[in-house]
Order: structure tokens, then C-alpha cells, then sequence
């Protein structure tokens, strides 16, 4: 294989990693409640603002700009939770909550609440493009051999699996994991040993969130531009992601962004790049159809 | 019907008028209105707002020169969300409010192709400070246009390009009909001068990674690489071919001669080329409307906003001239008159033919930082 | 009592148009056309996601398809827009069929996201295709309502037009809805075991839901097209088939006259709104969060329609003449 393929391959999976990393804490929410939670990519665009104003006004060290952001991602969270899905909650049997009537109504309340955020930080900053500061950029190049990628995309790549991996280590080794685990398998059982419930809901939509708010925080930190629109489109990636990796698995949700991103890439060799905005469409109608159990699902689990 | 009954009430107006008119005592309008529409929210709601505070400014100055004293000169703009619906039920609106007498708008060409139709039809102008689609002059006689002309900004370009020694271009475009008919214009007038044009694609509007495109383009050994894209993409292309690393010069289209690109690209536009139009290193006189539009907003302003300025200011200067016979078709009239106005972006001469103004384009290069202008 | 067929009539083709008149206002016409055309949308969604209980994104898929073949045919080919009408329609119903057919089988939200899917790609589609849509340039000038040399280009006949083909549609929808189809329709949504155990097609009737909504979304497309007189891809976008569920979550799911009082909110409130300027999209926001939480079943919710309907039925009071003497 020539460096040009190769590079495109690694492009595609930097791409498809950005996709992955806002995957995992939409998922998380899913995995839970059943629930999706649109609001999330507001989430993203909060996480990359709190990294501009870290940055840009207290001119915080980058290791100090992380708190501030994983506080954000929580706030915001518990913001949404409260606001989107606990009035919906009101009848705490297992029928209704997973009922399709509050399914959607929280989809339709998570979107109005997002927009609701996007609009308030679109008049906050005047629904401006903005540059994060120069020296806090991770764009620096970085040679592979023939490939050339950037520093930035290691962060995005590494951070993912990072996330990945300290999310399974807590949903399997914490108290506060089995908890969670708990609730997603059976949700009046988990009540009736004892669990409460909102507390757990809450606990992760904060966790949920602070991955989001993470991921627009390395991603901003990649490309260098915030604006109060930009969690739009990711959330729409993020979701077939989602879908396409099997709706609870969390590596399968990683997977399939990486997969995405390598796809779009690779169609984008032989059509005009325009064109490759459908690829991610095509992937999930075609999984959906001849794999309506995810990409990565063949078995139980 | 009222298509009749609307005939006969506009003549009986006409007669009350041409008789107020015979005896001398036309009635002074101590009132004047026109109408914008804009986004001003949603995704494009920044550039909006810029047009906004540019027709501001410029009723604000046309106020301080004292021309018109004791008249109330009003702007009203309306959001159109950047929704061709929208447009069109703003213009319905204005035409039926007799109150007004021009229109103003919109930023998306869609938008002003949609609601144009009707104000040519109702004999409203219609004067869009921004859209660029060939097309939009050509809905009727009631449509004007003063904004940068694509045509004429292909050929420059093609102009600077090929002084600059380009032989095989790639050109990259937003998919818009911005993108489309800028990057169409360039190309051709650069084909007749010779260029052979080794790439064209149109970059995806929901992405923000650009290097596989750019290596694309790469890969076909153009010499000039050429971006028909507004900022916020295009500092991100600037940045990720930095990154490739790749030598091939950069030469932008002229939407990217503003400061917004070097806020946001910083070093990566160094030893960019571009055209100059609507930027403070043209002329005094638009360092000038920059620094009291700094000082008014607390922000660098927009590009839109100067060219919102000159209209508006064109419009209001018009509107002082024939006080106090001023109706729907005066304006247009007015406008129509060939001649050559004074702006703060030097003087513009009028084409009777497509109704537009043309600019003067000034040559520049990003170095240290900043556009220079290149003799 | 009079009967409310003919109340609705006496509305929409009397009422109404003589209240334009007299104010003699364009706008108003515009934004009461303009209503019924989002009502067609409106009242097809809400057969799908409503009575069928199919969470759908895909309208502008079907109303964009309405909207570029009236605009492509009728500057290409000078067809009228009666023919153009059937012949959109049609295409859609068939297109819908078979599409319906191999999506019914996902659940609520992958069926949604399925679509989803189906709306962005539509949107690529049209941008990039530039041969046959212009792309991103849109298409232009296009001829206004016309039949034959009769010129209904102005507010009234663009008026008449569009409520005539509203009504019809919302007649389908009413009749679809209440009817033995419509208990058929509802007992797949709720449970497609127990529907297929009763002798019903649970696939097969939403599949034709699914046709018949796609119908319909295409001729409101076609006049959309011809009362715009300018399309472009950004008119179809997916967010804008997202206003158009929202229109039936807060009408009411399930509900025929929910859908269409829905469509005159999602129409008019906005309209209204426009004063607040740059707050206008928070407002919007506001308003669709208050309503879903402090009306999750809309304002005129489906079992609430239904109970009324069957009384109105049962009393012989909708739509047979003489029934009740």
C-alpha cells in the first residue's frame, strides 16, 4: 500500500475516534435508561467552551483546564437529568419507564432543552467562531513511518480508549458500577435491594456528561475553533455509533465511530468528499437491516 | 375582486397625490422606514447580526452629517433564520406596510431568491448587500445587488493568480451557491488565461477534518492551491495543511480577506494571497469605519457589516436627495441612475445592465500577522 | 348541531377566506396558507408516528421529493400541477412501499433513526446531484398555481388550492383514523403479537401507513414548490422534519385535529415570536420543553379525539346526512 492510502486510513480513524469519544458517554445514558439523551451535544459544545475560557480568559495551565471542564460536564449532567428526564419519571415501575411514551417524551424534551443551551451560549458569545489560543494546540506533527498524524490525534485516540477503559473499570469494580449495572438489568429489582434509583440516574448522566464535556474538550484542543453550533453534528455521528455498535456495548459504540470515520475516509478515495457525508447513513441502514442486533453483536452478551 | 378594488384604491391615491402636488403642499414625511431581513438567529445568526449593526452605523452617521433633521429614520429588521419560508413571510409583511420604502436583506442567497420574487412583483426594491448567487439580479428590475461580483472578482483573481505564476491550480469550495459560482468563476476566467485546473472538489459542510481532501488535491501536484471558503472552514484547512506540512502557496478568495480568517487560522495563514475589498487596509476611509465600529461594539467587526454600511448609507443618502417626493418607485428610480458613489470602500460605479456596483479589489499577502497590501 | 364536516368547510373554503379579504392582506394570506400546507405534513406524520406509532424523521425526504419533481417537471416539461400532483404521489406511495416494507421490521428507535438516516442522505443527495437539481443553487422560477389559462397564481387561488388538497388529505386521515383500519392500525402499535394473533398483518398495514403518509407529504411538497416559487436543498433539511414532529408531539399523537392545531402552532408562534428578535430560537426551545412537560400527551390528546369521535359517530352526527332525523 502506497503512503497516500495509508494516510487516509490513519485520517479516517483520527476521524472516526472524535466520533467514538462522544459516543461512549452518549451510550452510557442509553445503556441505562433507554433513553437518548439529545441534549449530549450540548454537553460537547460546553466541554470545548470551558477549555476556551480555561484557556483564553484565566489563561489556566492546560492540567488545570481538565477540573474545570469535568466540573462543567457534571453540572451540566445533573442539569439535564433534573430538568429532561426526572419529571418524566413519575411512576417508578419498570412498564413505565421504559414505557415508549417517556422514551420519547425525553428525547423530545433532551432536544428542546439543547436547544435551549445552544441558543443561550449562541447569544452569550454572539454566535461567534473562536479560536482557541495558539500554544495551547495539540496540532504538532507527528511522524508513523510513511504516516503523518498529529499530536492532537494521539490525545483524541488515546483519551478514548483511556475513557473506555476507566468507565469499564468503574461500571465493573465500584460499588457505584454495580449499581449502575444494577439498574440497567432490572430496575425495580435494583430498587428493591435497596438502590436509589435517582441517585444512580444521576450519578450517570454526571459520569455520561463529564465524557462528553472531555470530548469537547480534546477535540477543540485538536482542531483549535469553538462554536455554539458544533455539537449538532457530532451528536448525530455519535448516535449512529451508537446504533451501529450494538446500542449498550460500549466498546462496540468506540468500534463502530472508528469504523465510521475509516469508511467515510476510505469512500471519500473514489467520490467526491462531498458525497461521503451519506456513508455513515448507509452504514446504518444496511446494519439496521442485516444486523439489527449491531455490527458487533452475534451472540448474547 | 381585490386585485380590482386595490387598482382603484391606488388611483384614487394617485389623485389625491397629483392633486396635493399641484397645490404645492406635498406632505413632508416625518417618518422614514426600510426593511431588512437577516438571520439573526440560528447557525448564521453572527453574520446577521453583523448586517444589523452595520445598518445601524449608517443610520447613526447619516443622522450626524443633519441632513433630514426632524425626520425619524428607521431601520427594521427581521429575523429570517436563514429559512427561505421565513423570507418569504417577512416580505409579505413589508410589502403591505406602505410605511416602508426599500428593502434591505438577505445574507443567504436562498433566502433572497425566495422573497425577491415578491418585492419585485409588489415594486418594492429589494437591495441585498450580500447574497451572491448570479441568479439574484435577475428576478427583475426591483432587485439590486451591492456586494462583491463574482464574475468580476474571477477575473481578478485569475489575474493575481497568474502573476503569481499558477499553471496547475486545485481549488477547493464550500458546497453553496456561494462556493459554487465563486469557485465556477475563478475557474473559468483562469481556464481562458490558460491554467490548467488539476482539482475541484467541494468540501463537506458538517466536517471539520480537511486533510484527506487536502491530500487529494495534493496527490494531483498542483502548483497554487485555491480556497473559494468562508473563515471558520477555511482557517481549519490552513491549519491541517500546515500540518501535512505541505509548501504548495495558498491563495484565498476574496470573503477570506479579513481579519475574522487570521483570528482564527493565526500563523497558518502566513504567505497567504488574497484580494482586499471590504478590509481596513484598503483605505482610510475603511480604517476609519473599523475603528468606530470597534469602539461602538466592542468587537472587530464582520466584513457583512461594512458592506451593510455602504449600503444603507448609499440608500439613506439617496432617500435625503429626493426628500420630500419620496414613494416605492422614487427609490428605484433613484437607484437606477448610473453614476459613481463615494463609500468607504473608495467609489463604486454602477452597471445599469445586471444592477450591481462593482468594488476595487486590492492585492495583498498575510505577513507578520496581517494583511499587506501588495503594489 | 350542525355537523362539523360542514362547519370545517364552511371554515376553511367561506370563513376564512372572507376574513383575508376584508383585512386584504397578503401576509395573512400567506401565513393561512402556509398553515395548511404544514397541516398536510402535520396530519401525515401523525398518522405515522401517532396512529401507527412509528417515531419518523424522514418527512422532508417524501416533501422534498414532491417539492424538486413539481419543480423539475413543470419548468422542464410545462406539466400542470394537477398532473403533477397524481403523478408525485404516486411515485411517493410506491417509493413509500417499498421503503415501508423493509423498515416496518425495526423497532420504535431504530425505525427512527433509520430515518433519520433516510433525511440526511436525501438532503446530500439533492446538494450534490447538481446535473438534475442545480445543487446548492436551487431552482428557480417556478410557475405558480395554473390550470390551463385559468391563472390562480394569486393569494386566493393559491389559497383555494392548498385547502383543497388540506382538506382531502385530512379526509383520508379522518377516515383512515376512525375506522375499523385505524383500530387495526392502533392494535399493531401497541402490540404486534397480539395484533398478528387477532388475524391482522402488523407489517403489512404499516407499510401502508407508511405509503400513504409518503403520499401525501408529496403533494404537500408539490405545493409548497409552486407557492414558493424557489427551492433549494436547505429547505430540506433534517431539522425541519424535526419542527414538523414537534407540531404532532404538541398537537397530540394520535389526534387529527391535535396534528393539525399542532401545525397552525408550529406555523404561527414563531411568526408571532419574531419581535423578540435574536431571543426568538430560545423561546422556541422554551416553549416546545414547557409543552412536553406540562402536556405530554399534547393539547388534544388521541384518547380524548377518540372518545369524542365515537359519541360524534355513534350519534350519525359526522358526515351522513340525515341520519339523526
Amino acid at each position: 500500500m502506497d503512503a497516500f492510502i495509508l494516510n487516509q486510513l490513519a485520517i479516517g480513524a483520527s476521524v472516526g475516534m472524535t466520533y467514538a469519544v462522544v459516543a461512549i458517554g452518549f451510550t452510557l445514558i442509553y445503556r441505562v435508561l433507554t433513553a437518548v439523551n439529545f441534549a449530549h451535544g450540548e454537553v460537547y459544545t460546553l466541554g470545548a467552551f470551558a477549555t476556551l475560557i480555561g484557556a483564553a480568559t484565566f489563561k489556566l495551565p492546560l492540567w488545570a483546564v481538565v477540573p474545570l471542564v469535568v466540573a462543567t460536564g457534571a453540572l451540566a449532567g445533573w442539569g439535564i437529568e433534573r430538568a429532561a428526564f426526572r419529571p418524566f419519571r413519575r411512576y417508578a415501575d419498570e412498564a413505565s419507564l421504559k414505557s415508549r411514551a417517556v422514551r420519547e417524551a425525553t428525547l423530545l424534551s433532551s432536544l428542546a432543552l439543547g436547544i435551549v443551551a445552544r441558543e443561550a451560549l449562541d447569544i452569550a458569545f454572539k454566535g461567534e467562531w473562536l479560536a482557541i489560543p495558539q500554544d495551547y494546540l495539540l496540532n504538532q506533527p507527528v511522524r508513523l513511518g510513511p504516516v503523518g498524524v498529529s499530536s492532537g490525534e494521539l490525545v483524541i485516540g488515546g483519551a478514548s480508549l483511556a475513557l473506555l477503559a476507566a468507565l469499564q473499570w468503574m461500571l465493573m469494580r465500584t460499588r457505584t458500577g454495580v449499581a449502575i449495572r444494577a439498574v440497567a438489568a432490572n430496575l425495580v429489582g435494583a430498587q428493591l435491594s435497596g438502590i436509589d434509583i435517582n441517585r444512580v440516574v444521576v450519578a450517570v448522566f454526571a459520569v455520561g456528561s463529564v465524557l462528553g464535556a472531555l470530548a469537547g474538550m480534546v477535540v477543540s484542543l485538536a482542531y483549535g475553533s469553538v462554536q455554539s453550533y458544533m455539537g449538532l453534528t457530532v451528536v448525530i455521528k455519535a448516535f449512529v455509533a451508537m446504533v451501529i455498535g450494538g446500542l449498550t456495548s460500549l466498546p462496540g459504540a468506540v468500534a463502530a465511530g472508528v469504523l465510521i470515520g475509516v469508511a467515510e475516509s476510505v469512500a471519500g478515495i473514489f467520490v467526491p468528499s462531498a458525497w461521503t457525508e451519506m456513508v455513515a447513513y448507509v452504514l446504518l441502514i444496511f446494519t439496521l437491516l442485516f444486523m439489527p442486533r449491531g455490527l458487533f453483536r452475534w451472540g448474547g452478551a | 375582486m381585490p386585485i380590482r378594488e386595490e387598482i382603484v384604491v391606488k388611483r384614487i391615491i394617485l389623485v389625491c397625490a397629483l392633486s396635493l402636488a399641484a397645490a404645492g403642499v406635498a406632505a413632508q414625511p416625518k417618518e422614514i422606514r426600510i426593511g431588512c431581513y437577516a438571520p439573526l438567529t440560528g447557525p448564521v445568526a453572527k453574520y446577521g447580526k453583523a448586517m444589523d449593526e452595520g445598518f445601524r452605523m449608517a443610520i447613526e452617521d447619516f443622522t450626524a452629517t443633519g441632513r433630514l433633521k426632524g425626520v425619524a429614520v428607521s431601520i427594521q429588521c427581521e429575523d429570517d433564520q436563514n429559512r427561505a419560508d421565513d423570507g418569504i413571510n417577512i416580505a409579505r409583511k413589508f410589502i403591505e406596510d406602505r410605511s416602508i420604502l426599500a428593502v434591505l436583506g438577505s445574507w443567504a442567497s436562498t433566502v433572497t431568491l425566495a422573497a425577491g420574487p415578491i418585492y419585485n412583483q409588489a415594486k418594492l426594491v429589494n437591495l441585498t448587500p450580500i447574497s451572491s448567487h448570479p441568479d439574484v439580479t435577475k428576478i427583475g428590475p426591483y432587485m439590486f445587488r451591492q456586494s462583491i461580483i463574482q464574475s468580476a472578482e474571477g477575473a481578478a483573481n485569475a489575474a493575481f493568480m497568474t502573476e503569481l505564476g499558477a499553471k496547475r491550480v486545485a481549488m477547493l469550495g464550500i458546497p453553496n451557491d456561494y462556493g459554487k459560482a465563486n469557485v465556477g468563476l475563478t475557474r473559468r476566467a483562469l481556464e481562458a488565461k490558460g491554467v490548467t485546473i488539476v482539482f475541484e472538489e467541494f468540501i463537506r459542510p458538517d466536517a471539520q477534518d480537511f486533510r484527506q481532501v487536502l491530500q487529494k488535491a495534493l496527490r494531483e501536484k498542483p502548483d497554487m492551491l485555491y480556497l473559494g471558503l468562508f473563515a471558520p472552514q477555511a482557517s481549519l484547512v490552513l491549519k491541517q495543511y500546515r500540518q501535512l506540512g505541505a509548501q504548495v502557496p495558498v491563495y484565498g478568495a476574496a470573503a477570506l480577506g479579513s481579519n475574522d480568517l487570521l483570528r482564527l487560522a493565526g500563523d497558518a495563514a502566513e504567505g497567504m494571497k488574497a484580494l482586499l475589498v471590504l478590509h481596513p487596509a484598503v483605505g482610510q476611509k475603511m480604517a476609519d469605519f473599523y475603528r468606530r465600529y470597534e469602539a461602538k461594539y466592542k468587537a472587530a467587526p464582520e466584513t457583512f457589516a461594512a458592506n451593510a454600511y455602504i449600503s444603507a448609507r448609499m440608500l439613506l443618502d439617496m432617500i435625503a436627495e429626493q426628500y420630500p417626493n419620496l414613494t416605492r418607485e422614487s427609490i428605484r428610480e433613484g437607484l437606477e441612475k448610473p453614476r459613481t458613489i463615494d463609500t468607504i470602500a473608495g467609489p463604486l460605479a454602477y452597471d445599469p445592465k445586471t444592477r450591481e456596483w462593482s468594488f476595487r479589489f486590492t492585492r495583498s499577502e498575510v505577513a507578520k500577522g496581517e494583511f499587506r497590501p501588495l503594489q | 348541531m350542525p355537523r362539523p364536516a360542514v362547519v370545517l368547510l364552511a371554515l376553511l373554503l367561506v370563513v376564512v377566506p372572507a376574513l383575508l379579504w376584508l383585512a386584504g392582506n397578503p401576509y395573512a394570506a400567506r401565513l393561512a396558507q402556509l398553515v395548511l400546507l404544514t397541516v398536510i405534513l402535520a396530519v401525515a406524520l401523525n398518522l405515522l408516528t401517532g396512529t401507527a406509532g412509528m417515531l419518523a424523521l424522514d418527512t422532508v425526504v417524501y416533501f422534498g421529493f414532491g417539492a424538486y419533481a413539481a419543480a423539475l417537471l413543470s419548468l422542464n416539461y410545462g406539466t400542470s400541477f394537477l398532473v403533477e400532483l397524481v403523478l408525485a404521489g404516486a411515485a411517493a406511495a410506491l417509493a413509500g412501499w417499498c421503503v415501508g416494507v423493509a423498515l416496518v421490521r425495526l423497532a420504535s428507535i431504530f425505525f427512527a433513526v433509520a430515518t433519520m438516516g433516510l433525511a440526511i442522505s436525501f438532503h446530500a443527495t439533492v446538494l450534490n446531484w447538481g446535473e438534475l437539481t442545480r445543487g446548492p443553487m436551487g431552482v428557480r422560477g417556478i410557475p405558480g398555481f395554473r390550470i390551463g389559462e385559468w391563472n390562480l397564481e394569486g393569494w386566493a387561488g393559491t389559497y383555494y388550492v392548498t385547502a383543497l388538497v388540506c382538506l382531502a388529505c385530512v379526509w383520508v386521515a379522518h377516515r383512515l383514523t376512525h375506522s375499523f383500519y385505524g383500530n387495526a392500525v392502533r392494535a399493531a402499535r401497541e402490540d404486534e403479537e397480539v395484533a398478528r394473533a387477532l388475524g391482522l398483518a402488523p407489517r403489512r398495514l404499516k407499510a401502508q401507513v407508511y405509503a400513504v403518509h409518503a403520499a401525501m407529504m408529496a403533494v404537500a411538497g408539490v405545493l409548497y414548490a409552486h407557492s414558493n416559487r424557489f427551492i433549494g436543498p436547505d429547505n430540506f433539511v433534517l431539522l425541519e422534519s424535526a419542527l414538523v414532529l414537534t407540531a404532532v408531539v404538541v398537537g397530540g399523537l394520535g389526534s387529527v385535529a391535535g396534528a393539525a392545531l399542532g401545525a397552525a402552532i408550529l406555523v404561527l408562534v414563531p411568526e408571532a415570536l419574531r419581535g423578540v428578535g435574536h431571543l426568538r430560537g430560545l423561546a422556541f426551545g422554551a416553549i416546545l420543553f414547557a409543552s412536553i412537560l406540562l402536556l405530554p400527551r399534547g393539547l388534544l390528546s388521541e384518547v380524548r379525539t377518540l372518545a369524542w369521535m365515537r359519541r360524534a359517530l355513534a350519534a350519525g352526527g359526522w358526515g351522513r346526512a340525515g341520519r339523526r332525523r
